[in-house]
């Protein structure tokens, strides 16, 4: 496919690629029967009656080539649905416009998952090293996957936050990114059950946050929830929602930038984000940066770290 | 919010409702219907204004004409943005109703081109051209008009949205056009940026330098100017863009000369080629070598006029080479009987590459497949939605019935609480009486059956024989009760006209109840309605595949929003083959299937083609065939299983029809389990008796 798609191909090389798309293929592990890549639903089908956590995902790519992912999600029932390893992913594929969410359709129906694979190889890497946890497993990697998103992540990351996050990584806004998660962490949280889930189990899940996913705020505040000292629930909200306007506006002036783009100076940047939205990275690279959006970043994150340290300060001083 | 699936034991909703959770399914389903009452209020707000600004007086809400867009949402844009961009794209489609479309006839008129030019270019080419020319300055002109005089700013978000959306390598003109005359403040500016360009074509680029200049003209003068000026600066605008392109366009077509040839040095084509806009061009079927070279889609490739196709042989095709497959040849064959055809393996690829990104029948638009079909007509509206709200679908029929196309749909759940209520009321006694009942499945399993011999053959001794102990034995499918088992209830409901507003409410009370109680009877229950418009029409109430309500409680709202009177006619037999062989499909067939037809008695189809339906079904599928008849027509159908009927006098009644119906249904399941009580003691016994009563072919 790599070949016809370069230019490179010849008529035998898409007879043969049609061969292959038509060849029936046996999917290891006990499938019963041989399907073709022509029939993606029945090729689902047969590998998730391998494994129900097994997801199979075909989409056409604008040239109309196929693309795949074959990956594995999360069957905690208990759980947010997650995708927990990606075990296939095609290297020209468009799953991903962003890095938290994935749209997989299951059962007939799409469904958001949350994207919790790449975070998997660097908590392999932590737990290797990791005096207490010895050798990590794949089973050891989903337990701690799944219960950071049944605890924090399901509620820290919500879809809405979609285009933030987006903007966040392309112009390198960490601090912006972390306030939103924390933000989000109060409000969308029972925060009392959180409290009492993690207070038995409580190092795996504040090391991950610290090591792996090394967001310190949230780190401090499981550490906080894990002390078994309840903070005054009504006061942090409080705290919370207001931090969480302030971010917005914030956010709302950072998009209003003029002149964001070098060979952009009459646009703002909202246009920027809004209509190169799938191409942003490219788009917005850092060398095209003008002074103006460099001084919007700053006085963002300035904010969006303001904001962090507020909600942490009324964790600290509203324990009841 | 923030409910994932199975995840909100931590999570709690904090968020208020907005629009962008209209199309969100990671929402709980009420909130996502408060969502959608929200942006259809904000639609209709948006087309109220926009036909004002079309009509230049208010509008009326009888006068609005377009649908809601809905497409933006199915993509992988962001929620908020995404539903901006729904609202800007129905306020577009409001105003080229009322102004007379994109096209519009007098800028069609000025578009012009003199003769010398005209006689110059292919006119075919010229007259595609110029349509994209008008369209694109069309929408150019109603963008402008509705967001500077008319203050709609959701079309600007539509058009941030499409530029989002386009394909930055631009393989058609059109898209070229729709980029330069629409997103040109941005588009310019990326096109000239170094690593962006070297992924355009050359000829792109060129017919991009072009088209800038009359584009920032327009602008200028389109940011200051009045609305009685904006037609003549966009007709100007049009005029200039066709002159722009004229250069580009391919010269009338000429007797074919010999192709240039190849610089031996570089192998490169001379550099003339590359001048014109090329048309797509359709060999004739013809044998040719496997060798041929194709074009490869991450290839610079200049935009055409027509749409690309996916795969396509590069340039002139080298002939075969002659006697080059000569060994695989048999004897008499000719060349072009053995050389495979270019034309068929492309097709053929092709056909393969949409079969593996197709989607299933039943699935939810995917978001690929959304973006893809929005790519290829940006701005023109009803896409999707005619798609989501009726899909029209080949069935084959059971019986001598021929094939037909059955429409689709799934019912929303239903906004009047009081209808609601009404329904719900009126289906609590055949729920009461219905619910205690437990329903058992039915499932087969291989039994390993024993021959033994008789008369003066002692069993004892046979091993004497030196027989093998393999004749003796045989495996056998048994039907047996599978207590864990969940049955299908397939409940069909008759929404033809025929039916009055008393048995219409008597069928919708029917079907309430059954998908009410299918937590607590162990069974499964599928519910759809059957009628018909110009086809017929299957609407499902409640399929765990297809209906967007993920439990049975939301789908009992949804057949409250069923009309209360029958409409048109159906096809009977092709709408309950059609509902089958949906269920059958999501549900598979391991176990039996009670079919409950519930109707008024008077068939659209044929008597005999419903027997012969009824007879096909049974053969293929492990079912039990029920009729409810709601009236007093009377049914003659001895292939069904059970007939019930409630007469006229007693469908104001829900609790007499909750006896008859909770009497057969009774009767029905008892009948089951009496079956398979009785098979499985049977086969106690037999095993105890070591004897099974089998007819005996065995050696001697």
């Amino acid at each position: 496919m790599t070949r016809i798609r370069a230019g490179e191909g010849t008529l035998q090389d898409v007879q043969a690629l049609e061969t292959i798309l038509r060849q029936p293929i046996a999917i290891p592990a006990g499938a019963s029967r041989k399907v073709p890549l022509v029939m993606p639903g029945n090729v689902a089908s047969e590998v998730r009656s391998v494994c129900r956590a097994l997801h199979f995902e075909a989409h056409a790519m604008p040239d109309r080539f196929p693309c795949y992912l074959l990956c594995r999600t999360g069957t905690d029932w208990d759980a947010p649905d997650t995708v927990l390893d990606e075990l296939y992913l095609s290297a020209r594929n468009d799953f991903f416009p962003d890095e938290r969410f994935v749209l997989l359709m299951r059962g007939g129906r799409s469904r958001t998952f949350l994207r919790l694979s790449p975070l998997r190889p660097k908590l392999r890497r932590h737990l290797g090293g990791w005096p207490i946890a010895g050798k990590a497993d794949d089973r050891e990697c989903d337990d701690i996957l799944e219960t950071a998103a049944k605890l924090v992540l399901g509620a820290a990351w919500y879809e809405d936050q979609r285009l933030p996050f987006h903007v966040a990584d392309v112009f390198s806004l960490a601090q912006f990114r972390a306030a939103l998660e924390v933000m989000g962490f109060v409000l969308g949280s029972d925060l009392y059950k959180v409290s009492t889930a993690i207070r038995d189990d409580n190092e795996t899940l504040i090391d991950f946050f610290e090591n792996v996913y090394e967001s310190e705020p949230l780190a401090a505040l499981l550490r906080h929830l894990a002390s078994g000292t309840m903070p005054h629930m009504a006061n942090l909200e409080a705290k919370a929602r207001e931090a969480f306007v302030k971010l917005n506006c914030g956010f709302s002036a950072f998009l209003s930038t003029a002149g964001p783009l070098r060979d952009m100076e009459k646009q703002q940047l909202y246009k920027v984000v809004l209509g190169c939205f799938f191409n942003l990275r490219e788009v917005a690279a850092r060398e095209t940066w003008t002074p103006s959006i460099e001084q919007a970043r700053e006085t963002l994150e300035a904010l969006s770290g303001e904001c962090t340290r507020d909600v942490l300060a009324a964790l600290d001083s509203s324990t009841a | 919010m923030t409910s994932y699936y199975g995840g909100d034991k931590f999570q709690r909703s904090w968020r208020p409702v907005s629009i962008a959770d209209a199309n969100r399914s990671s929402a709980s389903w009420l909130r996502r219907l408060e969502a959608q009452d929200l942006l259809e209020e904000m639609s209709f707000e948006h087309q109220l204004a926009a036909a004002a600004c079309a009509l230049h007086r208010n509008a009326r809400e009888s006068e609005l004409k377009a649908a809601p867009q809905r497409a933006p949402l199915y993509t992988q844009f962001p929620g908020f943005p995404a539903a901006r961009a729904c609202l800007g794209l129905t306020a577009i489609a409001e105003f080229n109703v009322h102004s007379g479309g994109p096209a519009h006839h007098w800028l069609r008129q000025a578009l012009r081109p003199s003769a010398a030019d005209a006689a110059a270019v292919d006119p075919a080419a010229l007259a595609r051209v110029t349509e994209f020319v008008v369209e694109a300055v069309g929408n150019r002109m109603c963008i402008d008009h509705l967001r500077r005089f008319g203050g709609i700013s959701a079309v600007e978000s539509f058009r941030l949205f499409a530029c989002a959306l386009l394909d930055l390598r631009f393989t058609r003109l059109k898209d070229v056009v729709v980029a330069a005359c629409l997103l040109g403040d941005l588009v310019f500016a990326l096109v000239q940026r170094e690593e962006m360009s070297r992924r355009i074509h050359p000829l792109t680029l060129r017919i991009f330098a072009a088209l800038s200049p009359p584009c920032s003209e327009y602008e200028d003068s389109a940011a200051t100017c009045s609305a009685e000026y904006l037609p003549a600066a966009g007709t100007v605008l049009a005029a200039k863009l066709l002159n722009a392109l004229m250069p580009f366009l391919p010269p009338k077509p000429q007797p074919a000369p010999a192709p240039a040839a190849k610089n031996p040095l570089t192998g490169l084509q001379p550099p003339g080629r590359s001048r014109t806009v090329p048309r797509l061009q359709h060999f004739p079927l013809s044998a040719e070598a496997l060798s041929t070279p194709v074009q490869g889609s991450d290839e610079l490739v200049p935009p055409g006029i027509d749409d690309p196709p996916p795969l396509r042989v590069q340039g002139p095709r080298p002939q075969a080479a002659p006697g080059g497959d000569e060994a695989n040849r048999l004897p008499g064959q000719s060349a072009a009987q053995t050389a495979p055809n270019v034309q068929a393996i492309i097709q053929k690829a092709v056909q393969a590459l949409a079969e593996a990104t197709g989607r299933a029948p039943w699935d939810d638009p995917r978001v690929d497949q959304v973006a893809d079909a929005l790519r290829r007509a940006i701005f023109a509206p009803g896409l999707l939605h005619p798609e989501l709200s009726a899909r029209p679908r080949r069935v084959a029929a059971y019986g001598s019935a021929p094939a037909g196309v059955v429409r689709e749909e799934t019912l929303p759940r239903c906004r009047n609480r009081e209808a609601v209520e009404r329904i719900r009321k009126a289906a609590a006694p055949i729920e009461k009486k219905l619910r205690h009942l437990r329903w058992f499945g039915e499932r087969e399993e291989p039994t390993l059956e024993h021959f033994h011999s008789r008369g003066g053959l002692d069993p004892r001794r046979l091993h004497a024989l030196g027989a093998s102990p393999l004749i003796y034995r045989r495996w056998a499918k048994q039907t047996i009760t599978d207590y864990r088992g969940r049955p299908v209830v397939l409940l069909a409901k008759d929404g033809s006209s025929s039916n009055t507003l008393q048995t219409t409410f008597a069928g919708q009370t029917l079907a309430a109840a059954f998908i009410m109680i299918q937590r607590f009877a162990r069974l499964r229950v599928v519910a759809a309605d059957y009628s018909s418009g110009a086809t017929p029409l299957v609407r499902w109430l409640y399929h765990p595949g297809k209906t967007p309500g993920s439990s049975p409680a939301d789908a009992v709202e949804a057949v409250a929003a069923l009309p209360p009177k029958g409409q048109g006619s159906n096809e009977d037999v092709l709408s309950l083959s059609h509902v089958l062989r949906e269920t059958v499909a999501t549900l598979g067939t391991s176990q039996v299937i009670h079919l409950i037809n519930v109707t008024d008695g008077k068939f659209n189809s044929p008597l005999p083609a419903v027997r012969a339906m009824i007879k096909a079904m049974r053969e293929q599928h492990r079912l039990t065939y029920s009729i409810i008849v709601l009236g007093d027509t009377p049914v003659n159908l001895p292939e069904a299983d059970h007939v019930v009927r409630i007469p006229t006098a007693e469908l104001n009644d829900s609790r007499l029809i909750a006896d008859r119906v909770a009497k057969h249904v009774n009767l029905m399941v008892v009948s089951h389990r009496v079956k398979g009580r009785k098979n499985h003691e049977q086969q106690e016994k037999q095993k105890e008796q070591g004897k099974m009563e089998l007819r005996f072919h065995g050696p001697g």
